[in-house]
């Protein structure tokens, strides 16, 4: 628990579990190669939780699907994995050390079979001991009760909870969680994000959670990756990326999370939709709809910029040399 | 409850409509040379001058105690009939429908599994073929191929003239293996191939065509995903947990398409002179014989009903959502 603390108190940095380096998705449906995600590079960290923010579209569930090689043979995917440092292929090898948590348990979870079963496939054991121990673990009362339940029987909550002891029955080292909250309502929203948290202390679980909603986010991430259009629009701490965001996509999409002391005021929306990827993008993705936008804006694509130790943004307003 | 009463409505509107249609059951019982005073001593044998009411209690009074009455053309008790009758018919839909699920849900599945690659597209014609091609043009086929031309099997018939057995069951495969004789199970297994080959080619087909696209659809499913991502083996992933979503609209069909198969065995009853319901039945609408058609319309009734109590028992074990009450 000491190490844990200390992660906490910043004393000591904790190995990089994953490293994705330069990672290119492309699909090929019949009116063309579309490009969703275009070069994304990130790092997670061992018992972190990164949060992948962005708009529907922006690439945040093809990017977890091509890490899990579960995209169709159809899809090219380009770039490199490594783990604990040693190159690793993307055509699925994640999968033994990674489980992935889905947005809707009613669709997670198989309707046919009891959770006892689901667990006995995903875990190959059939000790009821160490089953309901999952189901435990995942913060559900009377597991051995729940063994023999099928997913009809259960609320939203205790859904998501059973998604969730399903994912821990695989042992993984690696937790990806899409959308897990955005199917509940606020209260059991709340619950599952603490069980995540908890999780992470407990298993030393390093976490991808892919969230638009950036109040999850803000919950329980130690980082952030701000995903627009298949790009990283800019990335670092929770506190860095929500505090002072520096791109100006960052700051509409904070703009657009409903406030308690805004009450009244209508919320503020972006304008536009995310671009789609059959055409070639020139310049900045997001400068169509960007408020600050100029001439330079449309002709040259931006570089990442370093503005603070571990904080990033693709943004020209943010170069230094201009 | 409400399967007797469907039954009970088929019986009632049976015999309503024989007593309706514009022809005399005693002049048919009779004969077409009887005369007039015969004719008439036969309506009183036969208490056909009662009022239609007390004939149709005393009906379903008959019914209730076994009794499905005379055959006006042959002059037997129909019951007598339906067991000889009903028993060949069942054995040939049991077959066909063992045959259709025993190939046709691997088939299903191993078609989504590698959907649009070859051994898909030949299962897809296979199963096309199956459902479009009429069961008299490949019962004519098989018989002269199978037995005129290469002679590997019997042409037709329930078994050779020489076996003999006892008729305990009245399903010739069960009586030949109680007779304890491996060339009398031998013989009727030979006749049983092509009429049941015939027969399942429709269910088969069908059966290939549902497995598959109820496969390609659980396949997309979140918990198959979530199951690869959990490294379950590709071969349980779809022969338990995807197939299990997928039985439940196979098996509905195909258990339609085996009571449907009773009452429609007369294509494939006449071509192989199968003695069954389906030929029993066709000869008593060619001869108006009342008793017998209203006996068989109830008989149908019958297995339809208990088919679908089967099917609801067997979708309640499939899908732990449906409650029977």
């Amino acid at each position: 628990m000491s190490n844990a603390n200390d992660i906490e108190s910043g004393r000591l940095d904790p190995a990089v579990a994953m490293s994705v380096q330069d990672l290119h998705v492309t699909f090929y449906p019949p009116s063309g190669p579309v490009r969703a995600v275009r070069g994304v590079s990130f790092e997670l960290r061992e018992g972190e939780v990164l949060g992948v923010a962005g708009e529907s579209g922006c690439g945040k569930s093809v990017l977890v699907r091509a890490l899990l090689g579960l995209l169709p043979a159809t899809a090219t995917v380009e770039g490199s994995l490594e783990l604990d440092g040693e190159p690793t292929t993307l055509d699925g090898a994640l999968q033994s050390e990674a489980a992935l948590v889905y947005q809707n348990p009613g669709a997670s979870l198989n309707p046919v079979f009891t959770i006892g079963q689901q667990l006995q496939f995903v875990s190959g054991s059939t000790d009821p001991t160490e089953l309901s121990g999952f189901l435990l673990q995942a913060g559900l009362k009377d597991p051995e009760q729940l063994l023999g339940a099928y997913p009809h029987q259960f609320s939203g909550g205790m859904g998501q909870r059973a998604a969730v002891a399903l994912a821990l029955a695989q042992r993984p080292r690696l937790l990806f969680a899409d959308e897990p909250t955005t199917a509940l309502d606020v209260t059991t929203q709340n619950q599952v994000l603490e069980l995540i948290a908890e999780l992470r202390q407990r298993h030393r679980l390093s976490v991808v959670l892919i969230s638009h909603d950036l109040a999850v986010i803000k919950r329980v991430c130690d980082r952030v990756m701000v995903l627009y259009a298949g790009l990283v629009a800019e990335t670092g701490t929770t506190s860095q990326v929500l505090t002072s965001p520096s791109h100006p996509y960052t700051q509409a999409l904070l703009e657009s999370v409903p406030r308690p002391q805004a009450v009244g005021k209508s919320l503020a929306s972006i304008p536009g939709m995310v671009p789609d990827g059959r055409h070639e993008i020139l310049g900045c993705a997001f400068a169509p709809r960007c408020s600050h936008a100029h001439d330079a804006c449309v002709t040259e694509e931006p570089a990442m910029n370093q503005l603070a130790v571990g904080h990033s943004v693709r943004c020209v307003l943010s170069d230094p040399t201009r | 409850m409400s399967s007797l009463l469907v039954i009970l409505g088929v019986v009632t509107i049976t015999f309503v409509v024989s007593r309706l249609v514009p022809s005399d059951p005693a002049s048919l019982y009779a004969g077409a040379r009887a005369r007039p005073a015969q004719v008439e001593q036969v309506r009183q044998d036969l208490n056909l001058d009662a009022p239609l009411m007390s004939q149709y209690v005393s009906y379903i009074g008959d019914l209730l105690r076994g009794d499905f009455g005379i055959s006006f053309a042959t002059k037997r008790p129909i019951a007598q009939d339906l067991r000889r009758f009903l028993p060949a018919t069942l054995e040939l839909a049991f077959a066909a429908t063992a045959l259709s699920m025993l190939v046709g849900i691997p088939a299903g599945v191993a078609a989504a599994a590698r959907r649009h690659r070859p051994s898909d597209t030949s299962l897809r014609l296979f199963a096309v073929l199956g459902v479009s091609v009429p069961v008299f043009w490949s019962a004519l086929l098989l018989q002269l191929f199978f037995s005129s031309k290469l002679d590997w099997l019997p042409l037709a018939g329930r078994t050779d003239a020489t076996t003999s057995f006892n008729e305990v069951t009245g399903f010739f495969l069960v009586d030949a293996v109680l007779s304890g004789s491996w060339s009398n199970v031998a013989d009727v297994a030979a006749h049983l191939v092509l009429p049941v080959a015939v027969m399942a080619a429709y269910p088969l087909g069908l059966t290939i065509r549902l497995i598959r696209g109820a496969m390609l659809e659980v396949l997309g499913a979140d918990y198959i995903e979530a199951a690869t991502v959990a490294q379950v083996p590709r071969s349980t992933v779809l022969s338990r947990l995807a197939l299990k979503n997928s039985l439940l609209p196979a098996l509905t069909i195909l258990g339609l398409t085996f009571a449907y198969s009773v009452s429609s065995a007369f294509l494939v009853e006449a071509v192989f002179a199968w003695p069954g319901l389906g030929k029993y039945l066709t000869d008593a609408i060619v001869r108006v014989d009342f008793p017998v058609i209203t006996a068989a319309a109830m008989v149908i009734a019958v297995v339809y009903v208990a088919v679908n109590l089967i099917l609801d028992l067997v979708q309640s074990w499939l899908d732990p959502r449906v409650q029977l009450s």
